[in-house]
């Protein structure tokens, strides 16, 4: 079975006979620091229950929003997720990291959820989207023929607010970006999420959604430039206005 | 900084291409070869440099929103979850 079925698997406290035999084997998918909090965890440390709350509860609330439109649904699934960790904490056995393992029940949860709110959820959740055919970048923004071909027809204009302080001093801007990322397919959104605003590396990010490195940065790629053509319309629209 | 076809001889890339590779750029996922013709290019052509910075700037400012935490009632019936779980072993 591999690391990724494993991850799965053991969130949501499947564990079949084959991985048992395995089971004296620890991957080297945790570290030491993650030992420590484990084992705090296990002994009843209810600070380490806390501190792992608030890390991880963020990335939690924003993956679930990818599956369920509604926020307070969103919470609900969290709440659920959480409640499944505490349960299932005797079951971890280290194969995965503690993220993983607990997105993996996330994941799980929040896909239940989502089918059975489908009715309520936008369109974007479920927006279908094809990987082989979409460019990240409009492909109408360069040149097509002649000497110029690949060149920009189209270029970005410069952004007056090009400091991370001054487009967060711009709460429409904000604003603008936020709808763009809740607009995301669930696929790109998820890596945005995890990669950009949860700041989770790479590696990790490909285990717990179980894609290629390849996968991630296609995805990542087209997700940041919906997002980066919000800002610039937002920004645009605002120069005219003045 | 006026870009054009004999800035692309020297990188050997388009502004298609650096647009295409912009992100793995950003985040340092490019071979050493790629990574430097990329920025040769955005070095050389304004439209790419404007183009990455744009990228880079949502990037940033997407790990700067603030972080959601769980209500203050949630949070209390976590933990009175997790003490009724694993209390007896907290000595």
């Amino acid at each position: 079975m591999n690391a990724d079925a494993i991850s799965y698997t053991e969130s949501i406290g499947y564990n079949p006979p084959m991985t048992r035999k395995s089971s004296a084997v620890k991957s080297p998918s945790l570290t030491k620091a993650e030992d420590n909090v484990i084992a705090r965890l296990k002994r009843g440390d209810e600070g380490a229950f806390d501190a792992l709350v608030s890390q991880h509860h963020s990335a939690l609330i924003r993956m679930a929003m990818s599956y369920v439109a509604d926020r307070e649904v969103a919470e609900e699934v969290v709440q659920d997720t959480w409640m499944a960790v505490i349960e299932s904490l005797d079951r971890f056995e280290g194969r995965s990291s503690l993220r993983t393992w607990i997105c993996g029940i996330l994941i799980h949860k929040a896909k239940d959820r989502g089918v059975r709110e489908k009715r309520h959820t936008t369109f974007s959740a479920f927006e279908s989207y094809d990987e082989d055919s979409d460019q990240a970048v409009d492909p109408s923004r360069f040149q097509q023929s002649g000497e110029w071909a690949g060149h920009w027809a189209f270029p970005p204009q410069p952004w007056d607010d090009q400091t991370p302080e001054k487009l967060l001093a711009s709460q429409q801007a904000v604003n603008a970006m936020q709808r763009a990322i809740e607009a995301l397919p669930a696929t790109l959104k998820q890596v945005l999420i995890l990669r950009d605003v949860e700041g989770v590396d790479a590696k990790e990010v490909c285990e717990m959604l179980n894609i290629t490195e390849t996968n991630l940065y296609v995805r990542l790629h087209r997700a940041r430039e919906r997002v980066r053509v919000a800002v610039e319309a937002y920004l645009e629209g605002r120069k005219q206005r003045e | 900084m006026k870009d054009g076809p004999s800035q692309w001889n020297e990188s050997g890339l388009t502004c298609r291409d650096v647009a295409k590779q912009a992100s793995e750029y950003l985040d340092d996922r490019l071979s050493m070869l790629t990574k430097s013709l990329v920025r040769s290019h955005v070095a050389s052509c304004i439209h790419c440099h404007t183009y990455v910075g744009q990228l880079r700037l949502v990037r940033d400012v997407a790990g700067c929103f603030p972080k959601p935490y769980p209500s203050v009632i949630n949070r209390l019936r976590l933990r009175q979850h997790f003490v009724r779980c694993h209390s007896s072993r907290a000595e």
